[in-house]
């Protein structure tokens, strides 16, 4: 089944800290998005494997974008 | 030639040093220190530094009334109140309204965290500062620089410097001021709790918002309105998003400039006859005060509001009524993260973050109504 | 004393009520601009799956 991976906040993405096929425990931190000059890491919400990248680095997100999907 | 040197000798400055001016220049130089080194609020620490060592260099004209280069820029952008309200326009163009209209009631939280401000009135008062210093105090508890400048330099100008002194040193400082007053305040399973997720306001409404909110502030409270017009002035370039150049303008460099013209007067004010009182520490601790029962009174409407409403509040984000926009929210949300790390606090955080900016304007006008 | 515990009454009072000013002008400010746009947004844009739910609705 895949999980998608939502933005919790608009932001912009800073670093993303996984590759397509990496294996990712939950609470791993996947994507780390940039507001209010602030660093969020974003965490993984379950175990899985990452099925697809959806941003880059550099993007611009809003909330409930979709980052990473993840196939459990 | 031998007269020529001596009356050169006797006309320089350092004949003239005193020992409240070596105290002065201490105080300028940890404040330069802060804001290299640390990066306390540097664009206004660093100006404001430097404008307290040249005044106090003896002999120099440049707080000479009706001729000296900074007390023109006193006069003219501080006495004649135009720099802060073209401060509120840059601020107005930066800041996003819409976490506080998708969340309306978090207005209530920017209320609230103005209680330090008149607390802090009333015990100032009562320590035998006149009404009008009291208040000028008092508003340091709204963490919002612009606001207490206007203020002071409109009810209590002799304590300007140490007010403004008093208010940026503390915003540097909310990071470490709020967070054990929120953990106190707060228990691990209110912490943890996540907000449900706001409306997205539409752009129609974005844009009627400075408009609505100018109005209604400005009939309630018309001495707000110099500022509370040029913050929501900036707001509608920023929304309308056909000026892009005015908005550039206001958020950049008219900003800077006139940051700079703001920070270098306000420290020229600190001399060290006028500063060097015992006044000016119970400034400081007052101020403290002020801060601390704002970030308090902030948390715990959170906790009433928590015990009618059935969609819980984080009371965190209570502690972001004070305006410091956007540090507390920063706080808030690294609190947060601390109790639970998948919560994002930070956007709620900046609903009663600039209602607190709001908030702090109308104390400020209340106070001039009230006491001019 | 008294002067100063009137201000500060009057003071705590004067913020709330301003705030809650805003509250309302927040309110009423959303249920305008809904109104408008949920107005404008048939006629207005191209909106190409214009259906009966915009007639109340958000666009």
């Amino acid at each position: 089944m895949d999980q998608e991976m939502l933005a919790p906040l608009a932001g912009q993405v800073l670093s993303i800290k996984c590759a397509v096929g990496d294996a990712i425990e939950e609470d791993d931190e996947v994507v780390v998005i940039e507001a209010l000059k602030m660093e969020t890491p974003v965490f993984a919400p379950c175990d899985g494997t990452v099925k697809e990248i959806r941003v880059k680095e550099g993007d611009s997100v809003e909330e409930d974008d979709v980052l990473v999907i993840l196939s459990t | 030639m031998i007269d020529g040197l001596h009356s050169l000798l006797f006309q320089s400055g350092f004949l003239h040093m005193t020992l409240g001016m070596l105290v002065m220049w201490v105080i300028a130089f940890v404040l330069i220190y802060l804001a290299i080194a640390k990066e306390f609020e540097p664009l206004l620490l660093l100006p404001i530094g430097f404008g307290i060592l040249l005044a106090n260099l003896p002999l120099s004209d440049l707080m000479e009334p009706g001729q000296g280069l900074l007390w023109r820029f006193y006069h003219h952008g501080i006495q004649w109140e135009v720099i802060p309200p073209l401060i509120f326009l840059g601020l107005g163009a930066l800041t996003d309204f819409r976490p506080m209209l998708a969340n309306p009631r978090l207005i209530f939280l920017g209320a609230a965290a103005q209680g330090g401000v008149y607390v802090t009135f009333f015990v100032a008062h009562a320590a035998g500062m006149s009404l009008d210093q009291a208040a000028s105090i008092g508003i340091i508890g709204g963490a919002d620089g612009p606001t207490t400048i206007y203020l002071t330099s409109k009810l209590a100008p002799e304590l300007l410097g140490s007010a403004a002194v008093a208010a940026y040193s503390y915003m540097a400082l909310v990071p470490i001021i709020q967070p054990p007053i929120m953990k106190g305040l707060t228990t691990k399973a209110e912490r943890v709790i996540r907000m449900k997720k706001g409306r997205k306001p539409s752009n129609l409404e974005v844009i009627l918002f400075p408009l609505a909110a100018t109005i209604v502030v400005v009939l309630l409270v018309p001495p707000a309105a110099a500022l509370i017009s040029m913050l929501m002035l900036g707001n509608l370039f920023r929304e309308a998003k056909v000026v892009e150049r005015l908005t550039k303008a206001s958020q950049n460099e008219l900003l800077n400039i006139v940051t700079i013209f703001l920070g270098l007067p306000v420290g020229a004010t600190m001399n060290a006859d006028t500063f060097l009182r015992p006044q000016a520490i119970s400034i400081f601790l007052l101020g403290l005060v002020a801060f601390a029962v704002s970030t308090a009174c902030g948390v715990l409407l959170a906790k009433g509001m928590n015990l009618v409403s059935k969609d819980k509040i984080n009371p965190l984000i209570g502690a972001a009524g004070v305006s410091a926009v956007p540090m507390s929210a920063r706080v808030v949300h690294k609190v947060g993260s601390e109790a639970d790390k998948k919560n994002y606090l930070l956007m709620y955080a900046m609903g009663p973050n600039v209602a607190g900016v709001i908030g702090t304007v109308i104390a400020a006008g209340v106070f001039l109504t009230l006491l001019r | 004393m008294s002067e100063a515990l009137s201000v500060f009454v009057t003071g705590i009072v004067g913020v709330f009520a301003g705030m809650a000013l805003l509250y309302l002008t927040v309110k009423l400010n959303a249920f305008v601009a809904g109104k408008i746009d949920a107005r404008r947004a048939p006629a207005g844009e191209p909106a190409p799956e214009a259906t009966d739910a915009q007639e109340d609705g958000r666009p």
